[in-house]
């Protein structure tokens, strides 16, 4: 297929999918938003799950949801344990890679 | 692929899973050209997701991925992942089957699995390979030790921002890749399709569509147990606490006469002990309970387990305990008839629970291969003492979890038995001639 009907193919493929774009574009919006406040929130210190739902009015469920996919991802580790919690922390930016 | 391509082999091997890699190398090993389809992204089926195996306590990955490798490898073996198998027939001696490759949206020709496009992606779905307790990307890698390691798009959940493709390197992302059919010929077929669990026993039991954050299923405390689990440690899903208490309840679906599954799943007893096991390992404080029916420890060195089990502190329990609810602080109330204290209805409270879920077929041959199922609906054989793989289709044979649930051990034997029943039937077409 040639570059220019490709073009035209995503193009009506996205019109096709337009509902679903729309929706997704919406999760992830309010994805990277919870991403933003939790960072902003370990920024200040470690926080168990618990205190991060805590903090930002979200189910524990959740918090801790997001924390063990921005661990997966690279952006927080697990620090001490409070209690019968664990805590996590940010990962410090390396300053050579900026 | 292009459309109605055919290709041929001398066996088709239907499931990537641990019975049909087994299969697929034994008949490679002899000489023959093997096809295996699976309709997951990766082979390796349940057991590379698994922790540990009973009763030795060996790491499951460091036994699966070997095959994996193994079979990906093989000179004899071709691997058709993402591939579904539309109908199978035997047709002027051969076995003609037509199957659907599912678009990846990504090129295997060109993707060599750097998960830059995972990284960059920015929507974020709940990770099922990791019980559902992380996230993956829209375009993911399924996990570390994939095989093939390679990315797929989640249409559903893809926006389609196109952040994945400014990032490949290769240029493998393909938006517009579409289901491509094609015809495998072969002589033999080893249906190897495997088992689901029970996921919908909450509706079922309770008509209800969850029990709880803390109410998990056997194969999400797999992934809690795994070295590469979602959390890294064995810790409570619904915030994060590491549990004090955990309870097993056995039987949750099996031997069940009103959820219409009369049979033993076989291998949740050990599995619980097991889990129960590593547990012991990981969390040294915590309480262990295994609310059982009757302990069924039937293989080789499984008694002996159970006993250790219970030398090291994990208490079992003779009741079939319903789950009563959940308390604000997130434990599960149980409650059960306290059979062998006498003490009538009794309530507890544990901080996780571990639902033995029901083993359910994963392949309905109906309309898709002419063999018929039982009324368990796992694959019908007709003689299961002598040929507990022979099926009721000429040259089509079964092993593992497809005919009924089994273990590994029985799995991997089962296998065995079906690769040399396909390999007798290879030659003896061939007039005796082996590969």
């Amino acid at each position: 297929m040639q570059a220019e009907q490709r073009k035209e193919a995503l193009k009506r493929l996205k019109q096709e999918r337009k509902e679903a774009i729309k929706a997704n574009a919406a999760t992830a919006k309010q994805q990277k938003k919870d991403l933003g406040r939790i960072k902003e929130r370990l920024a200040q210190g470690p926080a168990t799950p618990l205190e991060v739902a805590q903090d930002l009015g979200m189910p524990p469920k959740e918090a801790l949801w997001y924390l063990a996919a921005m661990r997966k991802y690279g952006m927080v580790m697990e620090a001490a344990k409070s209690g019968d919690y664990f805590t996590y922390e940010l990962v410090p930016q390396d300053p050579a890679a900026c | 692929m292009p459309n109605g391509d055919t290709q041929k082999f001398d066996s088709l091997v239907l499931g990537g899973g641990i019975a049909g890699l087994a299969a697929a190398l034994d008949l490679a090993d002899a000489g023959y050209r093997v096809a295996v389809v699976e309709q997951d992204a990766t082979i390796g089926g349940k057991m590379i997701r698994l922790s540990k195996v009973f009763p030795t306590l060996d790491c499951a990955s460091c036994i699966t991925t070997p095959k994996m490798a193994a079979a990906a490898h093989h000179p004899n073996v071709t691997l058709f992942t993402m591939c579904r198998l539309e109908d199978a027939q035997r047709v002027d001696g051969q076995v003609r089957a037509r199957v659907t490759q599912m678009p990846r949206y990504v090129d295997p020709a060109k993707c060599i699995g750097c998960r830059q496009c995972e990284y960059e992606c920015p929507v974020m779905v709940p990770d099922q390979e990791q019980g559902g307790f992380t996230a993956r990307k829209a375009i993911y890698i399924p996990f570390s030790n994939a095989i093939p390691q390679l990315a797929l798009i989640d249409r559903e959940h893809c926006m389609m921002c196109g952040k994945c493709s400014q990032v490949c390197p290769t240029g493998a992302v393909d938006q517009l890749q579409t289901e491509q059919e094609f015809i495998i010929e072969a002589d033999t077929m080893v249906l190897s399709t495997g088992f689901e669990l029970m996921e919908d026993f909450p509706q079922r039991a309770y008509g209800s569509p969850g029990l709880g954050d803390n109410v998990i299923s056997s194969l999400q405390m797999e992934r809690l147990l795994a070295p590469h689990g979602p959390y890294m440690r064995a810790l409570r899903p619904g915030d994060g606490k590491e549990p004090e208490s955990i309870a097993f309840i056995q039987c949750a679906g099996s031997r069940d006469l009103q959820l219409g599954k009369p049979y033993c799943s076989r291998v949740c007893c050990m599995y619980a002990i097991k889990q129960a096991m590593l547990l012991s390992g990981a969390l040294p404080l915590a309480d262990l309970t295994i609310y059982y029916m009757d302990i069924r420890a039937f293989g080789k060195n499984y008694e002996q387990f159970y006993n250790n089990a219970k030398a090291m502190g994990v208490e079992f329990v003779k009741a079939k305990p319903i789950i009563a609810g959940n308390n604000p602080g997130g434990s599960v109330v149980l409650r059960y008839e306290d059979q062998e204290g006498g003490s009538g209805a009794v309530s507890r409270e544990h901080d996780l629970v571990v639902l033995s879920l029901a083993m359910l077929p994963a392949f309905a041959p109906e309309e898709i291969v002419p063999v018929s199922a039982a009324s368990d609906g796992f694959i019908t054989v007709p003689q299961p003492k002598l040929a507990p793989t022979l099926t009721e289709m000429e040259g089509v044979f079964t092993c593992g979890a497809a005919a009924g649930p089994k273990d590994i051990v029985d799995s991997i034997a089962e296998a065995g038995a079906a690769a040399m029943g396909a390999a007798k039937y290879l030659a003896a077409q061939r007039g005796g001639q082996a590969a």
